[in-house]
């Protein structure tokens, strides 16, 4: 892809995945998977950062027979998701029109 | 490669890594492979790549977090980027060994002893402009009312002048008549201009002075 992805964007995205429902490392990385080309490594050092930053929690569950551990949006995070939104529609609206100002004169 | 050998390889590329990271980051990837399942174990290996490479990612992570300890959300307040400075000061100090601190400590004499005696006539300059900007305020302070007094006392002693001389020469008398009126005129204008200095321009000095204190007070 012509645009890599950034750090920031990338916990934008985790964190917008978890903000409706807790879910385990394999389930984030196929859902952001199915939209995103992104490689299978990429997310570990994502969680591990936005944990770190008070950002996520993690808890674990049984499930059959052995451990599956959950990752969950905290207040915090879910405030700095609302922020990176904000960011994310000022980056976008500046990049959109500067690139098709072209277009929008005809 | 299968699983097992991928995660030993992992564990041992992330050697460098604190033992809790590290376990946390096979973990992980131990999860991985079983929410994968058996069947896909090989499709996952093939679209992690090297163990090596995983590793790599995970402590290129840790160490950018690890440089900025305490402050999850940089940028967001002006007082954490403060006390970074000051915690990456100390990191590169402890980082010398003693030799360079030695150095550190030589070049800091040497920079002193060059910039002491510019230091000195600096700072003896400016209180030599200060002592005298204080010197001559005080003077206009006191000048303006002995001024004031002077020409009161002149055109006293004007008018006693025009007394003795009315019944001898009325001419002089009346020259001397009209200077001590313009003596009363100068002493009615400094009275006004010493009333001036002390009623208004000298509360004004003290409040400014003041003022400029607390400032600094409450800058450091």
């Amino acid at each position: 892809m012509s645009f890599p992805i950034s750090a920031g964007l990338l916990d934008a995205v985790v964190l917008s995945v978890l903000e409706m429902e807790d879910a385990y490392g394999y389930r984030i990385t196929q859902q952001v998977r199915s939209k995103l080309n992104v490689s299978e490594s990429t997310l570990y050092p994502v969680l591990r950062r936005l944990e770190k930053n008070g950002d996520l929690t993690v808890y674990d569950r049984a499930f059959d027979g052995r451990n599956r551990r959950y990752y969950a949006i905290t207040p915090m995070g879910r405030q700095q998701l609302a922020e990176y939104r904000r960011d994310w529609h000022q980056y976008r609206n500046g990049i959109e029109a500067l690139l098709f100002a072209g277009g929008k004169k005809e | 490669m299968n699983r097992k050998e991928f995660l030993s390889q992992l564990e041992q590329a992330l050697q460098g890594m604190p033992a809790e990271e590290c376990r946390r980051a096979v973990e992980y990837y131990e999860n991985y492979f079983d929410e994968a399942g058996p069947e896909k174990e090989q499709e996952v290996l093939q679209q992690l790549g090297a163990p090596e490479k995983v590793a790599a990612d995970i402590l290129r992570d840790y160490r950018d977090i690890a440089q900025r300890p305490n402050n999850p959300h940089e940028g967001n307040s002006k007082e954490t980027s403060g006390q970074k400075n000051n915690s990456s000061m100390g990191d590169w100090f402890r980082s010398l060994d003693n030799g360079q601190k030695l150095l550190l400590l030589i070049l800091l004499l040497v920079a002193a002893c060059v910039i002491a005696p510019v230091g000195v006539g600096v700072i003896g300059g400016i209180s030599g402009i200060l002592i005298a900007l204080i010197c001559a305020v005080c003077t206009v302070f006191f000048l303006v009312p002995a001024l004031d007094l002077v020409a009161w006392a002149g055109m006293l002693a004007l008018l006693f002048a025009a007394g003795v001389y009315v019944s001898a020469n009325p001419m002089i008398a009346l020259l001397l008549l009209g200077l001590a009126l313009i003596c009363a005129a100068c002493g009615v204008l400094l009275g006004q201009l010493t009333k001036y200095l002390f009623c208004a321009v000298f509360p004004g000095m003290i409040r400014g002075i003041v003022q400029f204190i607390r400032r600094i007070l409450h800058l450091s």
